[in-house]
């Protein structure tokens, strides 16, 4: 591996020290007793979206800035990132042996920032943004100053996204944009957008798309609140009338916009598939469940005994393959399409979970009687198949694999061809 | 351990793959293997060549008694001059533990003397100098395991070709009423460890039969015309050969983690999960590929029937799934260590 001729031996070790150094001064180490799962003790709390009312929400966000913007200043916002932009230039094994070694400390959660804004937007600028824009922002997101959403989804474009009829319209040295995203995640919290837009209907719809980086801010931006039947309201619509957008905020070729595109979503199902909710992952590790199983008196259940080993083995298959993923992602190789594997088999386990532990627990899911870990459930039950859903429908997942990996034919019936204007849509009465 | 790199493997599993492909059906691909010096690949990447080398004769559907050096080796039995073969359990979960101790000082175990011997012999015994028969029982201090070699001749009068879906495999079943007296082999620590080499040879050929099963029905699916259009091209047909894959991927994953031997490695646990993930995976992959196939799967005039019946083979050998996973989970209620195999 590269890796290791880039990472060899004293020179990780002085690294290992620094890093070590850095967080005894920023942070606090985690006790032992942190990560002990005891059922029974402490909160029984199974949330997968969150739920907090806004000014905890808001000093949540102000944390994970914070806590970026420490990191940034000491070398570690951007490890593997070229020094141009901020980044510490760095090997893959370096930022993976930050992030084992940052584990051991309490530190807070930056998923805010690096599930979408770092996860996908960083590496699609870096790979396909105009200059000034790389260098106005790159810096600025990996130093936590700018929160960056993904303005994909559309009501009448989910996921057929190239479908998509946002559009955008040369304005002197700018572009309009004048339309409706969805399901946007974070777009409240954040700074800038990538918007797909249609910029030629005259052409097959994969090739009239535009890419623009838009100031969330700006006016004519109207982000409102989704809330979800889990009860929490992570995303939003987007509405954008008039909108202007700069040409150096173009990303990648006028109509060049899918190739764009493809760089997101690709590194969406690996940070989909690869990153998992801390709360979640404890409540579907093997120790709580098999606390669950005893708790309720379970353990000479054959079939229960075999359902727990069944997680397990998937557990550990998911967890194996994301570290390879990891490994990879991070010593900058662009994620194929393995990285839909591990989205299915993510949302598999967490959902066998979510319904073994509702089966366990019974029609005390339904009333919260106060009784530890039971009613508890409920919650992670109504967010599983949002997994199953956001970052690309199974379906999309299992097409991907069905026509990359295995090498099926493709779908008779979808039009490539013909002009974007001339395809039946929904939304449109066509 | 040494890392084999990927052109190496793929030399060797090229190599393989022909070697499999000139095999006469029931012939002993071992001189063969001797000829491409398999020992010194064997020799200088132990887990990697073995995880090759089975998984090629799964993907070639080649039925023979390479697992028997496999698992004598770990014991330590395959040094003679002597042709030894292993009788595989077939009596069921007591038959296989786990966990083994040197239990000749429990007088509390049962003893082989008189004891019945029903297991599966990888070869006709009449090839054989010695068989090695396991003894598996529960003792109050917990599951004991005792190995005698008996004579091969001694049991040739019980063995009978194997039938069903395992006419094939050149197999032997052996069941006599009482166990023929012979050596007790008295160092048995090696069994957990054994147990484990074999589980994971199996893992890799049942992975290996899966893979050449899901690309004979993605070409099946790719070519047969139903409406008009390939009937791969339906997402019906689609989505669950993707489901297919991801359970092929899902156990080379889990047979990866057990082939390492760093700290966090617990090789007993790690090879049952391996062998139970494989079968789970064929379970998948067989019921689609029958699917798929039509009434044409069922014909014994396409083969898509013998990958079928091979991976049933190979599930049932040392375990199935059903009863690996139903044994884990008990293990895993019992208290066993239960810190994930992965620590990212």
């Amino acid at each position: 591996m590269d890796n290791d001729k880039a990472a060899s031996g004293g020179e990780l070790d002085a690294f290992v020290a620094e890093v070590r150094e850095f967080l005894d001064a920023a942070a606090r180490r985690r006790e032992a007793s942190d990560d002990d799962v005891r059922w029974g003790v402490g909160s029984d709390q199974i949330t997968y979206f969150s739920d907090d009312p806004p000014e905890v929400e808001s000093a949540k966000v102000a944390a994970a800035r914070d806590w970026q913007r420490t990191r940034y200043e000491a070398g570690f916002g951007w490890i593997t990132g070229p020094a141009e932009y901020g980044g510490r230039g760095l090997s893959s094994l370096h930022d993976i042996v930050y992030d084992t070694i940052e584990h051991e400390y309490e530190v807070p959660d930056t998923g805010v920032l690096s599930l979408i804004g770092l996860g996908m937007i960083g590496p699609t600028l870096l790979a396909h943004a105009q200059e000034q824009v790389k260098a106005r922002y790159l810096p600025a997101m990996y130093r936590g100053d700018v929160i960056a959403c993904q303005l994909f989804s559309e009501p009448g474009a989910g996921s057929d996204l190239a479908s998509l009829s946002t559009k955008a319209v040369a304005d002197g040295d700018g572009w309009l944009l004048n339309g409706q995203k969805v399901w946007t995640s974070i777009a409240h919290q954040s700074e800038v957008g990538l918007a797909l837009c249609r910029t030629d209907p005259d052409k097959p719809k994969h090739k009239g798309i535009t890419a623009f980086l838009v100031d969330m801010r700006a006016p004519g931006v109207d982000v409102r609140p989704l809330r979800q039947m889990s009860g929490g309201s992570e995303f939003n619509e987007v509405f954008l009338t008039d909108v202007r957008v700069p040409d150096d905020h173009r990303v990648g070729e006028v109509d060049g916009g899918w190739t764009v595109a493809l760089t997101t979503l690709m590194n969406e199902r690996a940070s989909v598939g690869g990153e998992g909710n801390e709360q979640a992952s404890r409540a579907t590790s093997l120790p709580f469940l098999t606390a669950m199983l005893r708790a309720n008196g379970r353990l000479d259940d054959r079939a229960s005994r075999r359902r727990l080993a069944e997680l397990y083995a998937d557990i550990a298959a998911t967890d194996y393959l994301n570290r390879q993923a990891t490994v990879r992602l991070h010593a900058g190789v662009q994620p194929g399409p393995e990285a839909s594997v591990s989205k299915l088999m993510y949302a598999q386990n967490l959902t066998r979970s979510a319904h073994f532990a509702a089966e366990i627990v019974g029609t005390r899911l339904l009333a919260d009687g106060g009784e530890w870990g039971t009613f508890a459930w409920n919650e992670l039950l109504l967010s599983t198949p949002a997994l199953r859903i956001l970052g690309g429908t199974e379906e999309i997942m299992k097409n991907i694999l069905a026509e990359r990996v295995l090498g099926l034919p493709k779908e008779p019936g979808i039009d490539t061809t013909s002009p974007f204007r001339e395809l039946r849509r929904s939304g449109t009465g066509a | 351990m040494t890392v084999m790199d990927v052109e190496t493997s793929q030399l060797l599993t090229a190599s393989l793959r022909a070697l499999f492909g000139d095999l006469e059906p029931g012939s002993d691909p071992r001189p063969a293997l001797a000829e491409l010096g398999w020992a010194e690949v064997r020799q200088a990447y132990p887990e990697a060549a073995t995880t090759l080398l089975f998984a090629e004769q799964g993907r070639g559907l080649a039925s023979s008694a390479l697992l028997d050096d496999i698992v004598l080796a770990e014991l330590a039995l395959d040094g003679s001059s002597a042709r030894r073969g292993l009788l595989y359990p077939t009596a069921g979960e007591a038959a296989l533990p786990d966990t083994a101790r040197a239990d000749s000082a429990h007088p509390d175990g049962a003893h082989p003397d008189g004891a019945p011997v029903r297991g599966v012999l990888l070869c006709s015994p009449d090839v054989l100098d010695e068989i090695v028969i396991p003894f598996g029982h529960a003792t109050p201090a917990g599951a004991g395991i005792r190995l005698r070699a008996v004579a091969a001749s001694e049991l040739a009068g019980h063995a009978r070709p194997l039938g069903g879906f395992a006419r094939d495999s050149g197999w032997f079943a052996v069941e006599a009423p009482a166990a023929p007296s012979g050596t007790d082999i008295e160092n048995v620590e090696p069994w957990p460890v054994a147990l484990a080499a074999g589980r994971r040879a199996l893992a890799a050929e049942i992975i290996g039969v899966c893979e050449a099963a899901l690309e004979l029905v993605v070409a099946h699916t790719s070519a047969r015309h139903q409406y008009g259009h390939p009937i791969g091209t339906f997402q019906s047909v689609r989505h669950r050969l993707a489901e297919a894959h991801v359970g092929i991927v899902a156990a080379k994953e889990v047979l990866s983690l057990a082939g390492r031997d760093d700290a966090g490695a617990a090789p007993a646990r790690d090879a049952l999960l391996a062998k139970a993930q494989a079968g789970r995976a064929q379970a998948v992959v067989m019921r689609h590929l029958l699917q798929f196939f039509g009434a044409m799967g069922l014909s014994a005039e396409a083969s898509a029937h013998r990958h079928v019946s091979r991976a049933a083979v190979l599930d049932s050998l040392l375990g199935n799934h059903r009863m690996l996973l139903a044994r884990l989970g008990q293990e895993l209620l019992d208290g066993a260590d239960m810190s994930a195999p992965v620590t990212i």
